[in-house]
């Protein structure tokens, strides 16, 4: 591995200190030296005069849990600065344990790949253990650190269905998600928003959480409701802190927002809420990505839970049916008149029709001849749909930008521009998280400093997951090192034309070699597999 | 070739950050390089196995405005690794400016130490230039006070300045801000900086506002005197909010029985000062007793209008003898008693050092109020006094806007600064502070006690060039056996130097070697952000 010295560089420390000039020397995989006018040898130098270096970014909030298994060289996320991705989010733990229905899912998942994304016979394993090696043969372009998630631990010893576990399903989900953790994974996700996290009560999430809180691991959460659509945003907010309380874990609210108008300019509120738990003592923090908008299925979007219990198949019977399809269709009306407007909801990646992606729903429904509700059912009868939706208010999105409690994560996947990871109109979080953090509230409104900034990207996130040996510009640490132009970074990727790399992060380094140089993929992918704290 | 290589350092960045393992090289008075295993050449080679390095400690409230001047080799701070001075507290820039009744403040003091010292200035510049020729064995920083500005302006008297009063105290602040001076400093608690309104603070305030420079205050009152803890509080910050300027309070303390238990409700106003964005922090001694002379602890306010001869006279009389008794006992009634006040220095019998004024008052067969007024008809004498309770000092210590701050001054175990029983605070403050809340209560982590010695003072002095160990930065570091870190000065025998602080380095120079002094006086004066 080479030497490398990035010379006269703006270093950023990454907890949050103000800016100093140095040089840096890498070795080895570590940082082996800042400097201040010495120079020491190397065998490349990069020379930094006038750029910001700071700690590679390190992305909470993922879902590319299928990314580098289907190209190994997805390059959105490392050409953002991200040198490590947490994945298994919202409860998905997609690849991992691949036991019953959450066996059966990923095989739906892929089938909406070409050939399966070739992956289909490679697919051998069905614990985490094997998943993580996997991962491990098939390399990545940046680090990857992984969690457990409840939805795929239930779907997997429940499937889908709306009912409290038995002692023995909540012991083998509890064991289950033991066995995940102990062979690698640093966290827990649930996704109590979605089914069949929905169909799960506090105390089943607790006696899980526990298993994370004993080994000193995270608990991530996609709240029950960040709007009104069920028990509200506070009451689904003192729910994930009571979770942490009770099972003695550090809590993680994943992609914090306040959604619809029902619940518009509560940034505040919610803020003190979190603001009063970290001072009575608990460790509760948030992640956000920097856009009004957000994605998901359109099950997840506007179904009503009800319809969902047993999976697709059930759920298509249900739509069969005059009477219940009624009932469905009342439901997703309910939730329209709740501030979903199925105007602010475009279809991001429809396989079945590709025209759609980029239109409304409204649009669909008219061009149809139907109502929206109408178009949604005929929608999802061809196959599941990702939806991109007007959901916050700017200034939500702001409060929350400036806030120390508050982390900067994507909710997105590494993806590519090319292959088979270049599919869709996704929500362009997968590109554009972190540019387009600096560009907008750094550069643009200067509400919040760039080291500040820096800090939510690099040592917040590596604390919350209990890393000791990255997140940070110093001695001893890991290489992860991002080199930048601070004024001139821009996130391209538009909600139109997403599939677009950001510009201004001139080189990326992870574990010491240089993936990004001069805004340029060199082809490496020396991405290692994060599976305990000082990795 | 590195001048300095201290190598495998558990390292504290002075930020509050975990620490990490590493080699520190100093070169030229900065720190050149932080590697993890590599090393390169040096002259000499510390090896800080076991030990923790962290920046020098800045030392925001002091009184060391004549230390180096009588001393240059002073060294109760440097062996705390205090490695910067702030002094001119409390409203007292005792060596400038040297007009009028200034001057005969100056004497008052330097006469405390020694039989005579002859300012060659006047002005702030010139005070700075002649501590740059003197030497320090570590760096200082200065302010100008504002009782300093009034009694050369108008003396001890008991009024509100005139409108040409005022312009003059304006520009005497801001020349001595222009000269170097890195902030503005009130003890409104004393006279003569009691007798200023809350209007004159905030005008001669607005003189480091817009030089972007700091206003340290000790408050009208600590506890229920005058007009009582909250709403000095209140004062202070009302200050910096019209001067705009960033607020320092200095030593927070809950001063009297009237008071004890109100450092949560005190925090709560300043996090909420924070919150509103008004810029405000606080530090502290780490001790329950405070110190002061006998005049600004025991004697009403009026009685000190017009300075010495006028107390002197209105003692000799009859009536006004007894209303300064009768003041004094009610002083001594609300909390702050006459067991807990003790004489630290007295010139005139030194024999009353480490007593305190009821053992006293009952040798001379009188009342605790009668041997007061007794001792100061001789001379003016410093005292120590109990007053606060370890819940509130605790409280404060664990708060991340208060900094660790001596209150004391640079003094010597030999020489002419090792007279009297001062409070051992001069002695022993960062080390007491590391060794009861960090390693006995385990109340504050080592990296928070570091920051609130080295970082956060050094932000709130606005200095871009201390408090963090990050190559470029000056070389101020310390470097300690934590674990075995000990204050040993006591209020009985406080001219003691602690242990543990193993090496002390100031600009590149070690000055504290295997705790032993080295003979060098390499601090330099600190009269810019980026010195």
């Amino acid at each position: 591995m080479d030497k490398i010295e990035i010379k006269n560089a703006t270093i950023i420390d990454g907890l949050g200190g103000d800016p100093y000039i140095g040089n840096l020397y890498l070795n080895d995989g570590k940082i082996t030296a800042i400097t201040h006018g010495e120079s020491l040898d190397a065998d490349k130098s990069i020379d930094a005069t006038g750029k910001t270096v700071t700690p590679g970014f390190i992305d909470l909030h993922t879902h590319s849990d299928l990314s580098f298994l289907l190209d190994s060289t997805a390059q959105s996320k490392v050409r953002q600065g991200v040198t490590m991705e947490l994945i298994g989010n919202c409860g998905m733990s997609t690849c991992a344990p691949l036991i019953g229905e959450s066996k059966e899912l990923l095989m739906q998942r892929l089938s909406t790949y070409e050939n399966g994304g070739g992956l289909t016979d490679k697919i051998n394993w069905t614990d985490y253990a094997g998943y993580i090696e996997a991962s491990r043969k098939s390399g990545a372009t940046l680090n990857v650190a992984f969690q457990i998630g409840h939805a795929t631990l239930r779907s997997a010893v429940i499937g889908q269905e709306d009912r409290p576990p038995t002692a023995d399903e909540l012991n083998e989900m509890k064991r289950l998600a033991g066995e995940s953790l102990d062979a690698g994974a640093l966290g827990f996700s649930t996704g109590l928003f979605y089914a069949p996290g929905y169909y799960a009560r506090t105390d089943e999430v607790i006696a899980i959480a526990e298993e994370a809180g004993k080994r000193n691991k995270l608990y991530s959460t996609h709240q029950r409701d960040e709007g009104a659509s069920s028990v509200g945003l506070f009451v689904s907010l003192n729910e994930a802190i009571e979770i942490g309380r009770r099972a003695e874990c550090k809590v993680q609210i994943s992609h914090v927002k306040c959604d619809t108008n029902q619940v518009w300019g509560k940034a505040d509120k919610y803020l003190a809420l979190l603001e009063s738990t970290v001072d009575e003592g608990l460790d509760v923090r948030g992640d956000q990505y920097p856009y009004p908008r957000s994605s998901t299925s359109i099950t997840g979007a506007i179904f009503p839970r009800w319809s969902l219990s047993g999976g697709r198949e059930e759920t298509l019977k249900i739509m069969a049916n005059e009477d219940s399809r009624g009932e469905l269709i009342d439901g997703i009306n309910v939730i329209i008149d709740k501030g979903r407007t199925t105007d602010g909801i475009m279809i991001a990646r429809y396989v079945p029709d590709e025209s759609f992606e980029g239109k409304n729903i409204t649009e669909i429904s008219e061009s149809m001849g139907t109502t929206p509700a109408e178009a949604v059912l005929r929608i999802y009868q061809e196959g599941e749909a990702m939806v991109v939706m007007q959901s916050m208010d700017q200034k939500d999105v702001d409060k929350f930008a400036q806030h120390p409690l508050v982390a900067v994560a994507s909710d997105g996947s590494s993806m590519s521009t090319e292959g088979v990871l270049s599919a869709g109109k996704p929500h362009p979080r997968s590109y554009g998280t972190n540019p387009t953090f600096i560009q907008t509230f750094v550069n643009e409104k200067k509400i919040v400093s760039l080291q500040e900034a820096i800090r939510k990207m690099t040592s917040l996130p590596a604390s919350r997951l209990g890393l000791t040996n990255r997140g940070r510009l110093v001695p001893g640490y890991a290489a992860d090192v991002v080199i930048m132009q601070a004024d001139k970074v821009k996130a391209n990727a538009t909600f139109l034309d997403p599939h677009q790399y950001p510009s201004g992060i001139t080189h990326v380094i992870v574990n010491g070699e240089i993936v990004i140089k001069d805004e340029e993929f060199t082809g490496k992918t020396p991405g290692t597999m994060i599976t305990d704290f000082s990795s | 070739m590195n001048d300095i290589e201290i190598k495998n350092a558990t390292i504290l960045d002075g930020l509050g950050n975990e620490p990490y393992k590493g080699n520190l090289y100093v070169k030229n008075g900065k720190i050149v390089a932080i590697t993890h295993e590599e090393t390169y050449d040096a002259s000499v080679s510390l090896d800080a196995s076991g030990k923790i390095v962290t920046p020098g400690f800045i030392d925001l409230h002091t009184h060391s405005d004549i230390s180096f001047l009588l001393d240059s080799t002073a060294q109760s701070k440097v062996r705390q690794g205090v490695t910067l001075e702030l002094i001119g507290n409390c409203g007292l820039s005792i060596c400038a400016p040297l007009i009028g009744d200034a001057r005969d403040m100056f004497d008052t003091w330097v006469s405390d130490h020694t039989d005579s010292y002859n300012p060659t200035w006047t002005d702030y510049a010139g005070y700075i230039e002649a501590s740059k020729k003197a030497k320090s064995t570590l760096n200082i920083a200065f302010q100008i006070g504002h009782a300093s500005l009034r009694l050369a302006v108008m003396g001890q008297d008991d009024r509100s300045p005139t409108a040409d009063e005022l312009t003059e105290m304006k520009r005497l602040a801001g020349e001595s801000l222009d000269a170097g001076a890195l902030g503005f400093s009130t003890g409104l608690f004393y006279a003569p900086g009691y007798y200023a309104r809350t209007d004159e603070v905030i005008a001669i305030a607005e003189e480091a506002g817009k030089r972007n420079k700091l206003y340290s205050t000790h408050q009208r009152d600590e506890g229920s005197r005058t007009v009582g803890l909250f709403v000095s509080l209140n004062e202070a910050i009302e200050i910096g909010r019209r001067a705009e300027c960033r607020v320092q309070i200095s030593h927070v303390k809950c001063a009297s029985p009237q008071v004890w238990g109100k450092a949560g409700q005190y925090m709560e106003l300043l996090e909420q000062t924070v919150k509103e964005g008004v810029d405000v922090a606080g530090d502290q001694y780490p001790y329950p007793a405070s110190s002061t002379f006998i005049t600004g602890a025991l004697f009403p306010r009026w009685a000190l209008a017009g300075g010495r001869e006028a107390t002197l006279k209105y003692m000799a009389d009859e009536d006004d003898r007894g209303r300064i008794i009768d003041e004094m006992n009610e002083t001594f009634n609300q909390g702050r008693g006459a067991d807990g006040t003790i004489i630290a220095r007295y010139v005139p019998d030194e024999s009353l050092e480490g007593k305190n004024l009821e053992e006293i008052a009952d040798s001379m067969g009188t009342t605790p109020a009668e041997a007061a007024l007794r001792i100061y008809e001789k001379s003016e004498a410093m005292v120590v006094s109990y007053g606060m309770t370890d819940e509130d000092v605790e409280t404060f210590a664990a708060h991340p806007l208060i900094a660790v701050a001596s209150d004391g001054e640079s003094l010597s175990t030999e020489g002419v600064l090792s007279a009297g029983k001062p409070h051992p605070r001069s002695y022993g403050t960062n080390p007491r502070f590391l060794q009861k809340f960090v390693n006995e209560k385990k109340l504050v982590s080592i990296q928070e006690a570091v920051r609130k010695m080295t970082s956060m003072p050094a932000q709130r002095l606005g200095l871009t060039n201390r408090g963090r160990l990050t190559p470029g930065y000056a070389a101020d570091i310390v470097i300690m056996d934590l674990l075995n870190v000990k204050e040993n000065a006591t209020f009985v025998n406080p001219h003691q130097y602690p242990s543990g602080v193993t090496h002390v380095i100031v600009n590149g120079e070690i000055v504290i070697k295997d705790e032993n002094f080295t003979g060098k006086t390499s601090g330099e004066m600190i009269t810019n952000f980026n010195s």
